[in-house]
């Protein structure tokens, strides 16, 4: 069988190593616009700051793809799929063969509706080439002007992991959101509360509930930004952070469903019998919900790509479903959330626990006794506890008094849960 | 696969299994200089739970498809083939905790050092150096168990 892979990160990776410990005869090729192995997308961060380089955020390095008998064609173009043919056309002309299809082709920046774009210092923040260009441009900069300022549009995950690195690289960065508060897609109000303070406190300025509306300049460099509200900004450099949306370039043309994302089943297949999809570019069955829904967060597009290596050689496995899990540094002090931050309607149960001083919060999110979303900020050690019960549906109606405490472990637990877990895995 | 099981009904709390394992894990395999001059100071990989007059130590599962694998991007984190042993690579490992957000039996532990920049994630690797690992050797209460009783996922 001949199985082709478009896009070489956690989803793609996912799926070449589940189909490799099952089928060691039939070929896989992976196609990838970037010219390198698989890396770490969260990690690109690093890479900003400086701090690390390319082999130290590698993710599979080249000679896994040799022991795994991975065919490789990095640097090349997907550009379409003839579905009836079952052939893939690269840029350069060339086409690929394919029994089995996976689309792993991930996100790309949301380019929000600001004028003046074209200017020359404004970049996304997604790929290695973007945080590295964003470094050596910046590294420039600092050796013939005093100090530099950034605008970072956008306050979410990856508009903070861009705030993150920068600090580090010593230039004044101002975040601007959308909304009243950044993180909003990780933390509740108070989570972000504490974040900003955290961030502010880091000499971070944050701007909240206002947009740029153009990025102004000299010809084709950058020298501020003129906000909605009538604001002015000046800064060097823009980086465009708005968030990011399924990669669909490889659909147009074809009768795959789409929403925001490929639309798959259980079993991350497509409306077409041989084309499977993962990460990123997917929209998914959630694991709460049971709704379809884009979950972008890298365990998942793994996890994602996992189960469609199982299908795609015909072992049936059902996907357990999406699940949000996020672990984001804020600025040195640890944070997780995962599943739901608010509670959608008043039957929910909510504990909380917030403390400014110490800068700790804890927030867990309960729905007919099963736990279904939890914040921790600055005491993480025990987060992947409520991972693991809001996964298994476990439901906590006999130890929901000790949820917030300190020490919660599973000495609070059922003892059957205790055993079956620790004792007697069988 | 062996791994380590507790029997809670006979723990007695003295947490002689971290201790072993603070001194397996550490650089001297001494134990005065383990706890009183190394640094970073070694983390124990098994954890005593507690309360009230209930304890038991809990460490990794080993699982068949770990999530910590799938959590982590800097491929800091592998399964041994061979032995099914979860290994993670200290050095490699850039501390983003998802890990220890993935993990639902809460086996992988954060250790920081701000003084000497430390930060990355531990967890049990069995003492592959040993034939039986530390914690269940020096347990003098026979609350831990090295035995195959069949490798799992909890999801």
């Amino acid at each position: 069988m001949e199985i082709v892979i478009i896009g070489n990160s956690a989803a793609g990776i996912g799926a070449a190593e589940a189909i490799r410990k099952n089928d060691k005869l039939s070929k896989i090729t992976i196609i990838s616009e970037e010219a390198y192995p698989a890396y770490s997308k969260p990690f690109i961060k690093d890479i900003l700051s400086g701090k690390a380089d390319f082999n130290r955020i590698i993710y599979r390095n080249e000679q896994f793809y040799e022991k795994k008998n991975i065919n490789t064609l990095f640097g090349e173009k997907a550009v379409s799929i003839n579905q009836n043919k079952r052939i893939i056309r690269l840029r350069n002309g060339k086409n690929i063969k394919y029994d089995k299809l996976l689309i792993s082709t991930g996100g790309k920046t949301i380019i929000p509706p600001i004028k003046g774009l074209n200017k020359k210092q404004i970049f996304p923040f997604i790929t290695y080439n973007d945080a590295k260009n964003i470094y050596n441009f910046i590294k420039k900069d600092l050796k013939t002007k005093k100090k530099i300022n950034v605008a970072v549009i956008g306050g979410g995950l990856i508009g903070f992991g861009a705030a993150l690195g920068l600090e580090k690289l010593g230039v004044n960065v101002i975040i601007i959101e959308l909304l009243p508060y950044i993180l909003s897609r990780i933390f509740d109000k108070d989570g972000s509360e504490i974040a900003q303070k955290i961030a502010k406190s880091k000499g971070i300025k944050i701007i909240t509930s206002d947009s740029a509306v153009s990025v102004n300049g000299k010809g084709n460099n950058v020298r501020g930004i003129t906000l909605k509200s009538g604001k002015k900004i000046q800064c060097d450099l823009v980086i465009l952070a708005a968030g990011v949306t399924p990669n669909l370039e490889i659909c147009e043309k074809t009768k795959l469903k789409t929403n925001r994302g490929i639309i798959v089943d259980k079993y991350l297949k497509t409306n077409i019998p041989e084309i499977f999809a993962a990460g990123d570019v997917t929209e998914a069955p959630d694991g709460l919900s049971g709704e379809n829904n884009v979950v972008a967060i890298w365990p998942n597009a793994y996890r994602q790509g996992y189960f469609a290596g199982f299908n795609m050689i015909n072992i049936k496995r059902p996907f357990p479903g999406n699940f949000v899990m996020n672990s984001i540094d804020l600025f040195g002090i640890s944070s997780i959330s995962g599943g739901l931050i608010d509670a959608p309607d008043k039957y929910y149960e909510i504990l909380s626990d917030r403390n400014d001083e110490t800068l700790n919060y804890k927030k867990i999110i309960i729905h007919k006794n099963k736990i279904v979303g939890y914040i921790f900020i600055n005491e993480i050690d025990k987060a992947g506890i409520f991972y693991g019960l809001m996964l298994n549906k476990v439901n906590v109606k006999n130890f929901k008094q000790h949820l917030l405490k300190n020490d919660f472990g599973f000495v609070y637990t059922d003892k059957k849960l205790r055993k079956k877990l620790f004792e007697n895995p069988a | 696969m062996k791994l380590v099981y507790p029997k809670e009904e006979v723990c007695i709390t003295c947490r002689l299994c971290e201790i072993g394992c603070i001194v397996e894990h550490s650089k001297t395999k001494d134990i005065l200089k383990a706890f009183l001059v190394e640094y970073p100071r070694p983390v124990s990989r098994i954890l005593i739970e507690e309360n009230g007059g209930l304890s038991f130590a809990q460490n990794c599962r080993h699982c068949e498809e770990p999530l910590c694998i799938e959590a982590c991007s800097n491929n800091a984190l592998w399964k041994d083939e061979e032995t099914g042993i979860v290994y993670l690579d200290e050095k490699q490992c850039m501390s983003c905790w998802m890990c220890i957000g993935l993990c639902p039996y809460s086996a992988v532990t954060q250790r920081i050092d701000e003084k000497n920049e430390i930060r990355n994630a531990v967890k049990c690797d069995l003492c592959p150096e040993k034939e039986i690992p530390v914690c269940v050797e020096i347990c003098p209460n026979s609350a831990l168990f090295f035995e195959n009783r069949g490798v799992k996922n909890w999801r």
